[in-house]
């Protein structure tokens, strides 16, 4: 500390002497708290039984690995193993096609949008911000067999028989790439927006052909994009088990699907839990062989480290396809469809650079009808006339009067708002504070305190969310009682997202004006106050709103935390899916859409204040990749 | 909680003597089926209204209980299915919060992890689970003096074997099981359940939907070849493992406990369905402008399935007055006439018929005939770990 006080010049007299990583405690305490315990329950419950008769009770009286026995060894009927594998393999596949979907329209936005690029990213990111149960269930009206997409296609002879996606793997393959490609799209924006022009064209001047310049400068510096967003889709979509439900059918089995059913409805929280850890340990194993892949193809020497990382990541892909679903029809798709993709960048580049121009808006136009249209029929079916959701019956606005009278459907949404909006506020004061220690005083703290952090963002929903129902019901008292499970168990997440956006603004910023404050003999409290919070207040505002979105969207863990009687708009909405839906939850949903757009374009429009330019804002809105 | 176990309720001398007598009809309804309630049925639509005997309804405070209490009380929390009460019956009585679970097993989970009623004053659990429920001390039990409406049940409806004397509950409505299919799809007749496997295994392969429940998948089988669905016999079991498993499950698209909306919007071609259900479907196409001729709906045959969902009070429920007014309310053949034209199930209670609006559609899939009942068979959990057990692996194989 000395050290660092002699090189900064004179000593200022009132400088704070507080411990490095003060700051960062209440963050941490909260995440070892309502984070590692809970998993650590979980963990622990796993080696429990279940106790025989009772409807779901743990026994930790003789602590066992059978729970493990009995996922791995054909216990559930060999069911959980299939069911992983087949969840790896939905999740590889979308994880990939994500990143295939979204480089181009990242390449796109990065290169080829001159003017109104904060208009273009905000209207990739709206689709992201309807509620995610919401959207995944407008594929239902979509693709329906005789729904208006698939009889259009029939009459004009498109289609010889009607559409038959849904309730099949295909079904479950465009609902997660259609879930989770914002988040691949954003981190790979931002890193192929930050590529500087001049470095392109130094290649160009040096008669590299584009193809050239594409694969020795665009990808490698692109790769910390790619690889934030393939940990970004990949870890959620793992433990993501509600858009397979909604669109899978018989086939839409994940591997958290088995976790909540053993925690729900099988009464077995115990094997439940032995599941749970599995399914941790894939995630983690996956990704660790991936990065391992990627730090040998580096000390190789062959590659650059970025571009190691991403073929290292492409090459797990084809390596776990194989391994999950070995079959000479797979390995010709899949060579089919690399030399497809291989072969369209060097047509586009070198034989018809022009060609390939086109070729690439016209993408990012498909993507932007892809990521539309199940928007733009839940809004239409908002104003359905009849009493189920899918089936139109002429236009009526019925429905935006009659939700009022549904006390569950409006007392849902009261309790969603309400709870999200404590939740941001903790995920702010939490999230804040911690940033600026990271920020401002890192030291030998940072590493542990960063560990926790990538935990909670890389831990499926699931597991969270059954350890904190176990540790909640073991309480007792507030933690089962009005909104309170809900501030807790929705601000985990935001808080890291929080966190990470004050730290990228912090780091960013010159110390020197704190310094000079701290110089001026300002308190500590009021060079704060004056200099850093006005500083840092829009990646505030931004992660607040981000943290406020995040709580309100949320589904498992509200499901499993929630107190008895109350419902979130999500968990109101989740009740509905396997029974009649009535469009009065479009309805809401719609309304709920203008709200949060509302909104997004003040917080933007208060970054663009602050400076910012449109790619900044997109950095900072998607937690500074 | 076996049936045999005796019970003592608390009740005045006309219920006592009542119930004394519904005693020796316990299995009236597993095994001779509704026809008593179907006599009262017929005789209800032949003008002989005995409905006045269950007072007129009363659209603002709920009828009074018999055995004192707050007659005022209004307000209560329900925990029960999606879309099973309709919202304005509800709001006329008073103030209800409902939550809703998604299956029985799901419900007493909640219950026992909450270790009690978890804020619930009333549960809507079909009946085989009352047992269960009991047992876990969750249930309140009944003072049937209360429930001045309970005659207005048909005796049919009473004093099921998994709840002698309604110690603990009564009927709220009950259902049936049977099929819907898109006639431009299937061309042939299905008539009973071999029917239904066969059409499921070749011209519906990959588009048929199965109740996402295991006794009604087993169930399926077992009718089909005369084999007692609530069998504990191992060789019938295990052949109705190796079937379903090996060479049916290929053939399911999905398991849907509420395919009506779904098969109308062509996802299925052939759905297992609940009557009820059924119904909502064939309604919504019609609202749609479209033709309800195009799906059929056939109860399941030679033998299916009875279940019945039951009212019940949780222990320590804060507004037990306020749950005796809702029963006695819900008990009255006008508002039971309401509810029934919402859901589309029989009430069991048979002057609620004469109170249905002449035009209400499609009742004969909510009121069955005589001899539609007599196919009708209580189901029980003696086979539950067993059938719960196929109906795993079937979804394993049918997910592979």
């Amino acid at each position: 500390m000395t050290s660092a006080t002699v090189t900064t010049g004179p000593a200022p007299l009132r400088r704070l002497r507080a411990p490095k990583f003060l700051l960062a405690i209440p963050a941490w305490a909260w995440w070892v708290f309502f984070f590692l315990v809970p998993v650590a329950l979980v963990v622990v419950a796993s080696f429990g039984s279940k106790i025989d008769g009772s409807a779901g009770r743990v026994s930790y009286d003789r602590l066992s690995l059978d729970n493990y026995r009995e996922a791995l060894e054909g216990g559930l009927d060999g069911l959980f193993v299939d069911v992983l594998k087949q969840g790896m393999r939905t999740t590889l596949i979308g994880t990939f096609l994500c990143v295939v979907v979204a480089f181009p329209i990242a390449y796109l936005l990065a290169t080829k949008v001159k003017r109104g690029k904060g208009i273009v990213l905000a209207l990739l990111a709206v689709p992201f911000f309807t509620n995610f149960l919401i959207r995944t269930l407008a594929w239902r009206i979509v693709l329906a067999p005789k729904g208006l997409i698939s009889n259009t296609l029939v009459d004009w002879g498109v289609l010889t028989e009607r559409l038959d996606v849904l309730d099949s793997r295909l079904g479950v393959q465009i609902g997660v790439v259609y879930n989770y490609l914002p988040l691949m799209i954003f981190p790979l924006f931002v890193a192929l927006d930050r590529l500087d022009p001049v470095l392109r064209e130094a290649s160009k001047d040096l008669f590299a052909n584009r193809l050239k310049t594409f694969f020795q400068v665009t990808l490698p510096l692109a790769a910390p994009g790619i690889v934030a967003g393939v940990v970004l889709v990949f870890v959620p979509l793992a433990g993501d088990y509600i858009t397979a439900n909604v669109l899978g059918g018989a086939k839409g089995n994940m591997p958290g699907n088995l976790v909540a059913t053993q925690f729900i409805s099988a009464q077995n929280p115990a094997l439940g839990a032995a599941i749970a850890v599995i399914l941790i340990a894939s995630i983690l194993g996956v990704l660790g062989v991936a990065f391992l892949l990627a730090f040998g193809l580096k000390r190789l020497g062959t590659f650059d480290s970025v571009l190691a990382t991403t073929s290292g990541l492409v090459l797990l892909f084809f390596v776990g396809m194989l391994v999950l679903s070995f079959s000479w029809i797979n390995v010709v798709y899949l060579v089919g469809a690399l030399g497809a993709l291989g072969g369209a960048v060097w047509v586009g580049s070198v034989v018809a650079p022009r060609l390939s121009n086109a070729m690439l808006w016209l993408w990012g136009a498909v993507v932007l009808v892809f990521l539309y249209l199940p928007i733009a029929f839940i809004v239409g079916h908002s104003f359905n006339n009849n009493k189920a959701l899918e089936v139109w019956s002429g236009f009526s606005t019925k429905w935006y009067g009659e939700m009022w009278d549904n006390t569950l459907l409006t007392g849902s949404m009261k309790s969603s708002l309400g709870a999200a909006a404590v939740a941001a506020l903790i995920s702010v004061l939490l999230g804040t504070l911690a940033g600026i220690a990271l920020a401002r005083r890192p030291g030998k703290w940072t590493v542990g305190f960063m560990a926790i952090l990538l935990l909670v963002l890389t831990t499926p929903e699931i597991v969270d969310a059954t350890g904190m129902q176990l540790q909640f019901i073991s309480l007792g008292g507030i933690f089962r009682e009005g909104l309170a499970p809900l501030w807790i168990g929705q601000s985990i997440f935001s808080a890291a997202v929080v966190t990470l956006i004050v730290r990228a603004r912090m780091q960013g910023m010159d110390e020197s004006l704190e310094q000079a404050a701290n110089d001026l003999y300002a308190t500590p409290f009021t060079a704060f106050r004056q200099i850093t919070l006005p500083l840092i207040a829009p990646a505030v505002m931004a992660g607040g709103l981000l943290a406020f979105t995040f709580a309100l969207d949320n589904v498992i863990i509200s499901d499993f935390v929630k107190a008895p009687g109350t419902n979130t708009f999500p968990t109101y909405v989740l009740g509905q899916v396997k029974t009649v839906r009535k469009p009065d939850i479009a309805a809401m949903a719609t309304l709920l859409l203008g709200v949060t757009l509302l909104a997004l374009i003040g917080a933007a429009a208060i970054l663009r204040r602050s400076g910012d330019d449109s790619s900044k804002v997109a950095a900072t809105l998607t937690g500074g990749a | 909680m076996a049936p045999q176990q005796p019970f003592r309720i608390l009740a005045d001398t006309a219920t006592a003597q009542r119930l004394v007598g519904a005693m020796s009809r316990r299995h009236l309804l597993a095994t001779v089926g509704g026809s008593a309630a179907l006599a009262a049925f017929l005789a209800a639509c032949g003008g002989d209204d005995e409905s006045d005997g269950g007072g007129s309804s009363n659209t603002t405070g709920g009828t009074s209980g018999g055995g004192g209490g707050d007659s005022g009380a209004n307000s209560l929390k329900l925990f029960t299915w999606a879309e099973y009460d309709d919202p304005d019956l509800l709001a006329s009585f008073g103030n209800i919060e409902i939550t809703i679970f998604n299956s029985n097993e799901e419900a007493i989970q909640k219950l026992v992890s909450a270790g009690g009623n978890n804020g619930f004053d009333m549960i809507c659990p079909t009946g085989v689970y009352i047992p269960q429920l009991a047992g876990e001390g969750l249930l309140e039990e009944l003072d049937l003096a209360r429930i001045t409406n309970f005659e207005n049940l048909d005796e049919a409806y009473r004093n099921q074997t998994w709840d002698p004397g309604n110690k603990y509950s009564v009927c709220k409505n009950w259902g049936s099981t049977g099929w819907i299919y898109d006639t431009t799809v299937i061309d042939r007749e299905i008539n009973t359940w071999a029917d239904f496997i066969d059409v499921a295994m070749n011209e519906a392969s990959g588009s048929v939907s199965i109740l996402d429940t295991a006794p009604n998948l087993c169930g399926m089988y077992f009718w089909a070849n005369g084999i007692d669905w609530n069998t504990t016999d191992e060789a019938e079991l295990g052949a109705c493992e190796e079937f379903l498993v090996n060479e049916f499950a290929q053939h399911i698209k999905a398991f849907d406990s509420y395919p009506g909306i779904n098969l109308t919007q062509g996802n299925y071609s052939l759905s297992m369905v609940w009557n009820g259900d059924a119904r909502q479907g064939l309604l919504s196409v019609a609202e749609a402008g479209g033709n309800p001729d195009d799906y059929k709906w056939g109860l399941g045959a030679p033998e299916t399935e009875l279940w019945m969902d039951n009212w019940c009070i949780l222990k320590g429920a804060a507004n037990i007055d306020a749950c005796y007014n809702f029963i006695n309310f819900i008990l009255d053949p006008k508002n039971s006439a309401t509810d029934v034209a919402f859901h589309g199930y029989n009430t069991g209670i048979s002057a609620a018929v004469a109170e249905l609006p002449p035009d209400t559609p499609y009742l004969e899939i909510v009121y069955f005939t005589d001899e539609e009942v007599s196919r009708m068979k209580s189901g029980s959990l003696d086979n539950q770990e067993a059938v719960v057990d196929i109906y795993n692996k079937t979804k394993a194989a049918a997910g592979a």
